[in-house]
């Protein structure tokens, strides 16, 4: 239950400052995809089940301030979130490398999802175009902001993991 | 014991692909409805991004305290050289004030010509301040902190400065979220100024790399419509308001089908550095009736 609380507040907090940042910068300008550091990171370290769960918020999140109509960003981070969590069963060490790889090659799959949903569905074509300006600056931006995030997330999966197992030794 | 449903000593666990599957569908359905009926819209509905206003809120206090304290500290002596700078222009600014009143005359007179004279100068307007930005980098959406509270409604539209920023979209109890006129789906029935013509106006994530917007099919035989030209919205459009300023016309090309123009655009308004914003509160609906009870009387 307390993982729960701690993902909603995660979820909050990573929706709040990254419509927020209108104070930073132009209204125009790329901005990182906290919600997916945060969608990708969880799958990592929990598996599957919690990568589509917490996509699934955190894109239905995205669909209720900002979409025309609810659950099409939901199932894209959903999807991302499992595939994302099909990495967990390789990723044992607690190593950096496989997150700093794995957030910035999904954050381009969601580029390019949206780019496939919301763009070529309404014929426009220029693809490279799209990915020099809006995909790989948003995933570089999004790198850049999880290599001080993901060993934050790390730090408190580590300690909500030692609490369960407190609490499971009690009950024996 | 089901096959999918297992039991993992206290806790039941559904296998990835089931529940990816379940959601999946959930998502499926939650798209087929809402895109087919019009609950997005329903007040039951708003509450739940109005959770999310008052922190965004807090959020922009915070950062207009800083700016503030910060400028106070810096800037004492850059200030007082300002203030003398300012003084100069104020007299400049004054003796061209009565040049441009002057023009003004002028100008009220070539407006009846134009049947321009209701400008939108005069209309009911509300500010409001940009408070969140779209959360993905493809549409430029953002929500403004006023709503259905303050008088806001759905297909208002939204000024800033002199030229047109968009229209209200969605509206919730104190926010709204306004779909700009850059934004990659967005189009806007628009009308070259000096000559009267129709033209769509549509937004493009990729000319506005360049600070530019797309216009066509605009019909055009006897070539009267050039570069520079002012482009305002116009009177045939059933959401927007006639005559408000989009924008001014950067290129001009004749389409294949040797018909139509189209062509690019620099839109009036900055949107890099937009902070507040002015919604107008009469609706193109309620200012139809208005034009018709003055020319009654």
């Amino acid at each position: 239950m307390i993982r729960v609380l701690f993902y909603a507040i995660f979820l909050f907090f990573s929706f709040l400052f990254q419509v927020s940042v209108t104070w930073f910068v132009p209204l125009t300008a790329i901005t990182p995809n906290l919600l997916l550091i945060l969608v990708v990171s969880w799958a990592l370290m929990r598996g599957e089940q919690t990568g589509i769960m917490l996509g699934f918020f955190a894109g239905l999140a995205v669909d209720i301030v900002f979409g025309d109509y609810l659950g099409i960003y939901a199932l894209i981070f959903m999807f991302l979130g499992f595939v994302a969590g099909k990495f967990h069963r390789i990723y044992t060490s607690g190593g950096y490398v496989l997150p700093m790889v794995l957030i910035p090659g999904m954050d381009i799959a969601y580029g390019f999802a949206c780019y496939v949903l919301f763009f070529l569905l309404r014929s426009r074509f220029a693809f490279w175009f799209y990915l020099f300006h809006i995909i790989l600056p948003e995933a570089v931006f999004t790198l850049l902001v999880s290599l001080p995030l993901y060993p934050f997330y790390f730090f408190i999966n580590e300690r909500l993991e030692a609490g369960e197992l407190r609490r499971a030794k009690k009950f024996v | 014991m089901s096959p999918v449903i297992k039991k993992e000593g206290e806790r039941v666990t559904i296998p990835a692909k089931y529940l990816l599957f379940l959601m999946s569908i959930l998502s499926v359905a939650l798209i087929l409805v809402t895109s087919a009926t019009d609950v997005m819209n329903s007040r039951a509905f708003s509450f739940l991004e109005s959770s999310l206003v008052p922190f965004e809120r807090g959020l922009v206090r915070v950062n207009d305290w800083i700016i503030s304290k910060s400028a106070l500290i810096g800037n004492i002596r850059l200030l007082e050289s300002e203030n003398a700078e300012l003084k100069r222009q104020i007299e400049a600014l004054q003796t061209e004030n009565i040049y441009l009143q002057q023009d003004a005359y002028e100008l009220s007179a070539l407006r009846k010509l134009y049947d321009l004279d209701e400008q939108y100068v005069s209309f009911e307007k509300t500010g409001a301040r940009i408070i969140a930005k779209d959360a993905g980098n493809w549409y430029d959406s953002f929500l403004i902190d006023k709503g259905s509270l303050d008088g806001i409604e759905v297909d208002m539209n939204v000024i800033a400065g002199s030229g047109l920023v968009g229209r209200i979209n969605t509206v919730g109890d104190d926010w709204a979220r306004v779909q700009a006129i850059i934004a990659d789906n967005a189009a806007v029935s628009g009308m070259v100024l000096s000559s009267s013509d129709n033209l769509i106006v549509s937004g493009s994530l990729e000319l506005y790399k360049n600070g530019k917007i797309s216009w066509s099919k605009l019909v055009d035989p006897a070539n009267r419509v050039s570069v520079g030209d002012k482009i305002v919205t116009s009177n045939i459009s059933d959401k927007y308001l006639p005559g408000i300023l989009i924008g001014y016309i950067s290129s001009v090309e004749l389409d294949a089908n040797n018909l139509t123009k189209s062509g690019e655009m620099i839109p009036a308004v900055d949107f890099e550095h937009l902070g507040e914003v002015l919604v107008i509160r009469t609706m193109k609906k309620d200012y139809r009736s208005i034009s018709e009870q003055e020319s009654g009387s």
